[in-house]
This record gives C-alpha cells, structure tokens and sequence, in this order.
C-alpha cells in the first residue's frame, strides 16, 4: 500500500507539469481562441475595425485579457471542484466532450492491442526458438520493413485495398457501439489492423530478445535436465519472466496511443480523443485541451501503474505490497 | 423456310427488346424523379452549431449543411442565370435602391409548423445587427444593409445607408442572414445553453440527429412547401477531414456526393465509377497582393514591371499542375458579370527589366505566403519571374487559419498571398480600394481608382452596371493594383444513380434537390 501511495503521490508533480506545460504552450502559439470564433477576418473586411472591437470583447469575455497564471488557477480550483469547464468553442461541458471521445479511442486501443498482441506473442516465441535461422532473418525484415513504414501510408494502402477496391469494409466513418454492434466493429477493423501491425515488431522483438537470454538461464537447463518437453518448458518456466519488457512497451504503447492514433483517427474519420486534442490546438481552445490532457495524464500514470502491479505477478520477486525488494 | 422464320421471329423480338431496354435506360435520365433513399455526403469538417450568434462566420461547412435547413429569399439558376423566386415572390426597390420591400409567399411553414412571416426576418436579423459581431454580419451583406422593417406580416423591407443595386442577386447567397428561424422559437430558446444545439428552418429537410465530429443526419420537413423539389427521405452528412480519406468513402461507395479540390477532380474524371460536374464558383481568387503606401510599390512602374516579369498562365499551370490559363478580372469566366476583354500587363521580361532601369533602384522585397506545399510552390514561381528581372524576393510562409487573416487586416505585411472576397455583384467587387474604404488593406490612395469605384456604385441597369464594373476590372489592369493568378471552381463528384446535380452558383452546391435511382 506504501507503493501505491508513493505512486499515487508522484501524480500531483506531473500533473501539475503536464497541465501548466500544456496551458503556457497553447499561449506561446500565435492566435487564442477569439480568432479561431471570429474566422480569417475575411467577413470583416469592410471593416476591419469591426474585427478588432469583436476581438476584445471575446477575449473579454471569455477572461483571455486576464494574466496566464491567474487563468491557470481559475482553471485548477474549478477542476478541484470537479468542474472541467466549457469548451469555449463548442460552447458544451468539456466532460461531456470526453465522455464522447475517450471511448472511441479505448476500443480503438483495446483492439488494436489485442491483435498486436495475438499476432507479436506467436510470431516473437516461434522467431526466439528460431534464433538466427532463416524463419527468423523472414520474420525479421519483415517486420523491420512495417517499422520502416509510415502509418498513414499502412492505413491508405489498407482502405485502397479492402475498402476501396474489394469493398469489404468501411473507407471511414464511425457509428457508437451502442447504435449498432456489427457496424461499429466493421468500422474499427482497419484502422484497429492498422496500429495493431504497427506494434507488431516492437512486441515481437523485445519478447524475441527476452525469450533468447532466458532460454540460456540456468534453471531452463535444469528443467531440459528433468526431461520436461520443450513446450511444457517454454510456456510454464521461460515466458512468464520473459514478459517485463512485453509489458512495459504494451504499457507504455497504450499510454501513449491514448493521445497518440491522431493520425489513424483523422484518416478513418473516427472522432477520438487524438482528434478532439488536434481540434483543441487549432481552435487554441484552452478548457477543452486542458480537459483532454489532464484524462489523458491520468490515464497515463494508472496504466503505469497497473503494468507495476502486473509485474507482482509475473515474478514474485518482484513484490510492492509488504514483500519483495521493494520492502 | 419454316426454320428461317422462326428465326426471322427471333431476331426481331432480340432486337426489339433491345430497342425497348436501350429507350428506357436513356430515358430514365428524364424520368420523374423518385423520391425516397438516403443522401450520403462527406464534409469536411463539423459545423461548430446553428446559432449564428455563438459562431458567427457563415463557414463553408456549416453553411452546406445550413442550406438544407433554411432557405433564401430568391435563388440563382444557373443554366439561366436569372434569378428565381423561392421565399420571396417579389423584390422592388426604392429611394434608389437604398429600400428594397420583398413580398413573402404566403403559407410557408417552418419545421415545427408556425407559418413564416415578415417578423420572423425581423427578429432574427435585429438580433443580428444587435450584437457585438455587427459590424462582421454587415460587411457580409454588402452595401450597408442598416435595419429590416416589417410594414406587413408578408413584406419585409431592407433598408440600407447607401444605394444597393445589387441586393436582389446578393439575396441568393446562402449565408448565416437567411437562416431565420421563428421569432417565438427565437424569444423561448435564446438564452437556452441548447440553443446552439438545434434549429427550427423552413428548408426541405430538418435535423435529426448530430453527433459531433462524426456525422449529421437531417430527415423530410414535413411542413415544406415546395414538395416537388424535396425528393430523398434523408441526408447523412459524415465528417471526414481528410480530402483523400472523402475521396476513398466515395469510390468505396459510402459516400454519394462530395465536393473535391481540383487536385481530386482530374483523378475523378478517370473513374469510370464516378460522375463530376464543375462549375465557376462566386466566392473570390487567389493573388499577390501589394501595399501600396509604401516604397517600392507606390511607384506604378514598379508594379507593372513586376506583372510584366510573371507569365501568368504558367503560374497558373504551377497551382492546377497541369495546363494554365490566368484570369484578367477579378469575375471568373462564366460569372454573370464576367469581363471578357480586360487587358492585362502581358508577360514581356524586357519592359520589365526597362520599368526597373527606369524606376533606378533595387527591388528587395518578402513575399508572405500561407505555409501550404501548393501555395509555396506558386510562390517560389513567382520567385523565380521575379529573380529572371533583377528583383531579390525571400519567401516568407505564415500560419494558416485565422491568424493569417488577422495578420492580413492588420496591414502587418507588405507583400502577401491575398484571397479577395466575395464576386456575386459588382457592388461587393474591389470597393475596399477605394482610398476613403476602412477596409483598404492595400492602402491604395488612387484617383482613378476612386473615379472607377464611384462610376460602379452610380450605374444603374444591368448594361451601365457591367460596364462600369469592367472599366472598373481594367483600371485594376492598367494600375497594376495586385496579380489576380486563380479563381475557384466548385467541383462535385458522386456516383452515377445521384440525379439532378445542380452546378453550384456560388460555393454551395444545392445537393438538397437530388434524387436517387436506386
């Protein structure tokens, strides 16, 4: 418990890093949300004072002319009353802007994961007992070669050819698993294929690395000794303790992928939380990004800190709650 | 011989059968139009919300969208171009068409059933001119439009500061003035925090259901008018910010109809899958644009020497890459006001080079352009005209959206890439030139300039508006006031069972008039 708490503890530095960061870098940017409600000024061209005055009332109104840091804490006591605030742009809670995205991404995360997962755990086993032969040189340029590729490039190849061409799925759009179950999945299979084949190498090569320096411990060779057969010795003593680099990168992959499938999600048109932090930036939406980041922070830590409780299990050498080397 | 007839028989009846099949798939591009289905469309992007107060710029999307909802007044046809009566049945104008009175047709109901009235446009345009955004809804209507009267529950006059000669075409441009909803919808549901959430329109179809940054769905009016005009039971807006990821929805069959940029067109056009209509769009060209209140573009032989060093259909050919043909008015070709014989500096590097030796001194200057991989392209173009004649230009990309405008307004750069306005009538045509205009981003101080634009706002009658209007689109030429290199076109593609596309008359396609034959 004096773990969780520690971690727990460790949160308030970093968030109060993320979103002071994230408040001060939208500022730096050149223009603030009035010009975003005001549009290029083209419609005020008759009259350009006419733009001007709007402008400071807007930013008036909105208290854009106050100081960063008294906006900053405004922000922090609201939030600490449990108030997100309002998006100034899309003029709704900014919770309920989240509660619209997050799931979208979550499922797009959880599948894509899932199949990195189904696909890099096989593949890494087989290339590790594989070691240097030419199942594994195959299996290794391959993948080198999905690293090398750009996502975008994956995720319009990957519509050109089944959405476009075979018409089997879905180009882009998105309906809520709510609405419809099937169409919901049929519009996630691509861009969920798409990151799920990105992450592939990654997984599979950290599993390969471990399985090899694990596969060359002690205590397999006294196993090979007692005559186990080499599956039983494989799946019950060597790929338990050859997960920690698994479940990290997975760890941080997911953490990262909560912000990060913008791309994937502006390509399939899936309104996400990538795309609602993008939208927040263009229109310098301040409530709506900060909103966006501090789920996204928190997120961050408890997936963090789910992988370290996960290590607890995959080897009770490692223990946080009373036993181990953290006691 | 028995034999032989049988298969005279035969053949006949194959070849009957084939006439009879041949006249009713030709012919079924004039059938009656069948209603019912459901219009799919991609847009780009989602449309922020419908009150006009809360988003105050009229917006390519939303107003698409809008257009479906509401209606204007008068509508432009363009296979006639005349100007067809929709809302209104009658403009006349008065005090030299400083008051225009239209006269409302009677019966029109809204979405919730309250009949449309003359103080419904009231309501709804007072709460406009009301606001802090005045001055921007003002300027988008052109020659200062001042206030609205509602003499009777059917006519309604717009009253302006100065002559508008030009309204009754102006009227025909969807824009956030004609989305007028009831006033006692207005009065119960202003202050409402919903309110930006829904709208209550007398346009054929009204919103059922909105899901932000992923789809819009709009369903049949049940109260509209014009029933003969109102085919599909349903539009399905999806929003796909991707030009390329719209483009694919389409060819995958998930899409009906988009609209595409010219770069999509061309690609378009080859697949045999999809249909493409063009049409000239009303809404402003691109340029370079000059201030002209400082050295050395105060100096006419400088800016001539300048047009003269740039081959403008080339530069046109770099931003379609493909072939080029430079407009030589500020009317794109097929516009009701369309120029044909303005005469442009030609492309003559040697006059160039003797304008320069002439004006005596170097020519240094940054050309600002928007940071867009096609736009720079066309700068470093220009660039390199410019370098063939002695002149040094650095290029300078700035930041798009709203803060390039801003910039632009606020006269921060001396030579930019310049988006004009609004094409739809002369009276909105380059009057910001004028050297007493608030708005004369250029800071042009030119009498012939002033003497152009006044001969503009005095004519009278279509001939005298189009010829002053041209002489105007020369004296532009001749004065060498800014370099026009591109006008817009609006290009719609969509899959063949889409019917009666109609070519857009300004930016926005009329897509609420399709049927399907499907």
């Amino acid at each position: 418990m004096a773990y969780l708490r520690l971690r727990i503890l460790r949160l308030v530095p970093v968030f109060f890093i993320v979103t002071f960061a994230s408040f001060s870098l939208l500022n730096i940017l050149p223009g603030d949300v009035a010009d975003a409600i005001l549009g290029g000024g083209a419609e005020f061209a008759d009259n350009p004072e006419g733009l001007l005055e709007a402008r400071l009332e807007i930013r008036e109104e909105l208290g854009l002319d106050r100081p960063i840091i008294e906006r900053y804490f405004l922000w922090l006591s609201n939030l600490l009353q449990g108030d997100f605030g309002e998006s100034q742009i899309q003029l709704v809670p900014v919770w309920e802007l989240i509660l619209e995205r997050l799931p979208v991404t979550l499922e797009l995360l959880i599948l894509s994961q899932f199949l990195a997962i189904l696909i890099a755990i096989p593949l890494g086993i087989y290339s590790a007992l594989k070691a240097d032969k030419t199942a594994d040189r195959i299996i290794g340029t391959v993948v080198f070669g999905i690293v090398a590729m750009p996502p975008f490039l994956l995720a319009i190849l990957f519509v050109f050819f089944f959405a476009v061409t075979l018409q089997f799925l879905p180009a882009s759009g998105y309906i809520p698993i709510d609405e419809n179950l099937s169409e919901n999945l049929s519009y996630f299979i691509l861009p969920a294929i798409t990151i799920g084949v990105l992450e592939v190498p990654v997984l599979l090569r950290v599993l390969r690395v471990d399985l090899i320096a694990t596969l060359q411990e002690d205590f397999i060779a006294n196993a090979r000794a007692k005559g186990f057969s080499r599956m039983y010795i494989l799946f019950n003593h060597a790929l338990r303790p050859s997960s920690f680099t698994l479940v990290t990168m997975l760890g941080l992959q997911f953490g990262f992928l909560i912000s990060g499938t913008v791309i994937i999600e502006d390509i399939f048109a899936l309104p996400g939380m990538g795309k609602l932090i993008l939208e927040s930036i263009d229109n310098r939406d301040a409530m709506l990004l900060q909103g966006a980041v501090t789920i996204i922070a928190l997120t961050y830590v408890i997936i963090n800190l789910l992988v370290d409780i996960l290590y607890g299990f995959l080897d009770p050498r490692v223990g946080h709650f009373g036993r181990g080397r953290h006691d | 011989m028995k034999y032989s007839s049988y298969n005279f028989v035969f053949v006949a009846i194959l070849a009957a059968a084939f006439f009879v099949s041949n006249f009713v798939t030709n012919n079924s591009l004039n059938a009656a139009p069948k209603k019912g289905g459901k219009l799919r469309i991609a847009i780009l992007a989602d449309i922020g919300g419908f009150d006009s107060l809360k988003i105050p710029i009229t917006g390519r999307q939303r107003a698409f969208v809008m257009q479906a909802i509401h209606e204007n007044l008068f509508d432009f046809d363009p296979y006639t171009s005349k100007i067809i009566p929709r809302l209104g049945l009658k403009a006349e104008s008065f005090e030299d068409t400083k008051r225009w009175r239209i006269t409302l047709r009677k019966g029109v109901k809204f979405s919730n059933g309250e009949e449309l009235t003359a103080t419904d446009y009231k309501a709804h345009i007072d709460r406009l001119l009301g606001s802090k955004f005045k001055a921007r809804f003002v300027g988008a209507l052109g020659p200062r439009l001042n206030r609205v009267e509602a003499p009777d529950k059917y006519i309604i006059d717009f009253i302006f500061s100065e002559p508008s000669p030009g309204w009754k075409t102006i009227m025909t441009v969807n824009n956030l003035l004609w989305w007028v909803r009831p006033k006692s919808y207005l009065e119960a549901n202003k202050t409402k925090k919903t309110f930006n959430r829904n709208t209550v329109g007398v346009g054929p179809y009204m919103l059922k259901k909105w899901r932000r940054s992923s789809s819009i769905v709009l369903e049949k009016n049940p109260y509209y008018w014009d029933k003969e005009n109102q085919h599909v039971d349903e539009i399905h807006f999806k929003i796909i910010n991707k030009q390329i990821s719209r483009y694919q929805s389409l060819q995958a069959g998930q899409s009906d109809y988009i609209w595409i940029p010219p770069f999509l067109s061309k690609r378009a056009r080859k697949d045999q899958r999809l249909k493409v209509t063009t049409s000239v769009q009303w809404f402003g060209g691109l340029g370079i644009a000059f201030k002209h209140s400082v050295a050395p573009f105060n100096d006419l032989r400088v800016r001539k020497a300048l047009l003269h060093a740039l081959d403008r259909d080339k530069l046109n050919a770099v931003l379609k890459k493909g072939k080029g043909k430079a407009p030589n008015s500020m009317y794109p070709k097929g516009h009701p006001w369309e120029c044909k014989n303005v005469k442009w500096p030609e492309y003559n590097p040697e006059k160039a080079r003797a304008l320069l030796k002439e004006y005596g001194k170097p020519i240094k200057f940054t050309l600002n352009m928007v940071g867009l991989k096609d736009l720079l392209r066309v700068a470093e173009a220009h660039q390199a005209y410019w370098k063939e004649v002695g002149v040094e230009v650095t290029i300078k990309p700035g930041p798009r959206g709203p803060q390039w405008g801003r910039a632009v307004q606020s006269g921060k750069f001396d030579v930019w890439w310049e988006n004009y306005g609004d094409t739809t009538d002369p009276s909105l045509v380059g009057m910001i030139m004028h050297s007493k205009h608030k708005g004369n981003r250029y800071k042009i101080k030119n009498a012939k300039v002033d003497a152009a634009i006044a001969n503009v706002k005095a004519a009278r009658g279509r001939d005298a508006r189009l010829k002053a209007s041209c002489d105007f689109q020369q004296v532009i030429a001749d004065q060498a006031l800014f370099n026009i290199w591109e006008q817009g076109k609006v290009n719609l593609a969509y899959l063949p069972y889409v019917k009666n596309v109609i070519p857009a008359n300004n930016i926005w396609p009329k897509y609420q008039r399709v049927w399907l034959d499907k």
